[in-house]
């Protein structure tokens, strides 16, 4: 026993004994988040939060998801804040890939709720059949067919709508006189198009487009979901048309001409809450049905804008618009 | 679609894909192999022109052992995708950015082999070159970069096959090369597109085959670069010194 009181044993094992402290604090932060934990950790929550105006009561976990662009996030972020407030436990999973990733992370549990888009997850889960129209309560009641298959239920739609929009830079317009998605029928042969990865399957991107408009691109370059890389390649020239959503503050702060989807190829997109139904209930259905009720296309874009072009934090901007709403607090 | 139906179609656009044609709107394998590659031996070249004029005046002026290995190794440590990040932020699609990134991968073992191919060198060997009145400059070039050269291509080989593994990265940035396949087929999902599915999976195996055939390439080109008399003195000192220079050699057959 003499050998395990050297100093530098002793001093080994009080080394190993402070990263165990270390990695066990860790654990238990993450643990926060388990659902087992859940009642503890509420617990926890409330007496740190003790000055709370509102002690919330304890409502279970709820794990929010959102697909690869800052608008999933931001809106994400308001569900998360919105159901926090009306007392579950909250775990942000953020960015998780494209709606290919999400949906499925949706279906078998790994997340409760994100925000979907009528019409494109309309088209996605009925393999592009074309239902989806213009009629946003339509597209609602088609999708809340698809969706209930899967025990999945699709809340009110919002007000605010994002589509997907071919996007050209000024100079290009005015030279090929383009204003609507008809004039590119022409000279699509001679440009090249970037969007998303997933664009040549997805029924209202690249065949979409062929379909409603007979219009085949030169070339298709796969960047991202009208993030940073996408942007940087029209900027650059790198690509002549992009594909971008229509929510996206950088379209009108770089003077971009977002061309006119004049065949109305684009149905009907309002951001929607999808929850799994064993997950939902009257306390969730409210508190998502708040944001819904506040969201217009108009205030998405300009706090998309303050996210794209300001640099603002989505947490930070979604908190603020909340607050400002009266849905928080 | 009939299962059966996609199948084929997804097989007949995997094989046009092969040969050079797009496929669901990612460019033909050749085409990638030649980004992919260009880009690979654009970063190598920068990498040895630094590295290893660098590597060979500090050991043999025997300047800053320590911290040169040292600082070697710490060059192995950064995260090539933060790299490829930030050089996208700073310059957008600079391909110029995009070489400087990959060309520090390689930079590590190519300076570490080349300064440690460099240091055992036989000193008595450098001080016969210098008795017979070789200049600093000579006994660098003639005599210990040529001894140097077995553990120096080592370095290099380890260094190219880094690169063309990492140079996959850059396709997150838009870049293309064989690293767009993967991440198209990651973004389509592979569960629901049998097209993603066949991109990713035929990327991650097109890539792991040119990082081994890159391998190959640098093991021949090695074996061609070291001095005929160099291969003649190992071959005849492996008996009684097989541990002499690196592993690659030992597995050499004696010229």
């Amino acid at each position: 026993m003499r050998t395990l009181l050297h100093p530098r044993r002793l001093a080994l094992l009080l080394l190993l004994l402070v990263l165990g402290l270390v990695a066990g604090a860790c654990a238990s932060d993450d643990g926060d988040g388990a659902d087992d934990d859940a009642s503890e950790a509420a617990g926890a929550a409330e007496e740190e939060d003790g000055a709370a105006d509102e002690p919330a009561e304890d409502l279970g976990e709820l794990v929010v998801g959102s697909t690869n662009f800052d608008e999933q996030e931001l809106v994400a972020e308001m569900y998360a804040l919105s159901l926090e407030d009306a007392g579950f436990t909250v775990e942000r999973r953020y960015q998780l890939g494209s709606r290919e990733v999400v949906l499925p992370a949706l279906t078998s549990g790994e997340i409760d709720v994100y925000p979907e888009y009528v019409g494109t997850a309309l088209e996605f889960l009925n393999d592009g059949a074309g239902e989806a129209t213009g009629d946003t309560d339509a597209s609602a009641e088609l999708l809340r067919g698809y969706f209930a298959e899967q025990g999945v239920d699709v809340l009110e739609p919002s007000d605010a709508e994002d589509k997907n929009g071919l996007v050209v830079r000024p100079e290009t317009a005015e030279e090929l006189g383009l204003t609507s998605v008809s004039d590119l029928a022409d000279v699509a042969g001679d440009l090249t198009l970037g969007g998303p990865p997933e664009c040549p399957e997805r029924p209202l991107c690249i065949p979409g487009y062929e379909e409603a408009y007979g219009i085949t691109f030169g070339d298709f370059r796969s960047l991202d979901a009208g993030g940073p890389v996408t942007i940087e390649a029209l900027e650059s020239g790198e690509i002549d048309v992009a594909l971008l959503f229509t929510t996206d503050g950088v379209i009108a702060a770089n003077e971009w001409v977002l061309l006119e989807d004049d065949q109305g190829l684009q149905p009907a997109e309002n951001i929607v809450p999808v929850i799994r139904s064993e997950a939902n209930g009257d306390a969730a259905t409210g508190a998502l049905d708040a944001v819904s009720a506040v969201l217009t296309t108009e205030n998405v874009t300009e706090m998309i804008r303050r996210i794209r072009i300001d640099g603002d934090d989505p947490a930070a901007v979604a908190e603020e618009f909340l607050t400002d709403q009266g849905v928080l607090g | 679609m009939s299962p059966v139906l996609a199948q084929d179609s997804v097989g007949a656009g995997l094989a046009g894909w092969l040969r050079g044609e797009d496929f669901s709107g990612v460019d033909g394998v050749p085409q990638l192999l030649v980004q992919h590659l260009g880009l690979s031996f654009a970063a190598l070249g920068v990498a040895c022109l630094v590295a290893i004029p660098l590597a060979v005046v500090l050991a043999h002026h025997n300047r800053a052992p320590v911290l040169s290995i040292n600082a070697a190794n710490a060059f192995r440590a950064m995260p090539a995708f933060g790299l490829i990040l930030i050089a996208f932020q700073v310059g957008g699609f600079s391909t110029w950015l995009l070489v400087v990134v990959f060309a520090l991968i390689g930079v590590a073992p190519i300076f570490a082999n080349t300064y440690i191919g460099i240091r055992q060198v036989d000193p008595e060997v450098v001080d016969a070159a210098a008795g017979m009145g070789l200049t600093d400059r000579q006994q660098m070039l003639q005599v210990e970069l040529p001894l140097a050269t077995p553990v120096l291509m080592a370095g290099v080989r380890t260094g190219a096959v880094n690169i063309v593994a990492t140079v996959t990265l850059a396709a997150v940035v838009g870049f293309g090369g064989l690293g767009l396949p993967i991440v198209t087929g990651l973004a389509r999902g592979l569960q629901f597109s049998e097209i993603g599915r066949a991109l990713a999976i035929g990327g991650a195996v097109i890539v792991a085959l040119v990082s081994i055939a890159t391998e190959g390439a640098f093991g021949l080109l090695q074996r061609r670069l070291v001095p005929e008399g160099l291969r003649l003195r190992d071959a005849a000192a492996r008996p009684v010194d097989p541990g002499y220079t690196d592993p690659a050699q030992v597995a050499r057959e004696p010229s």
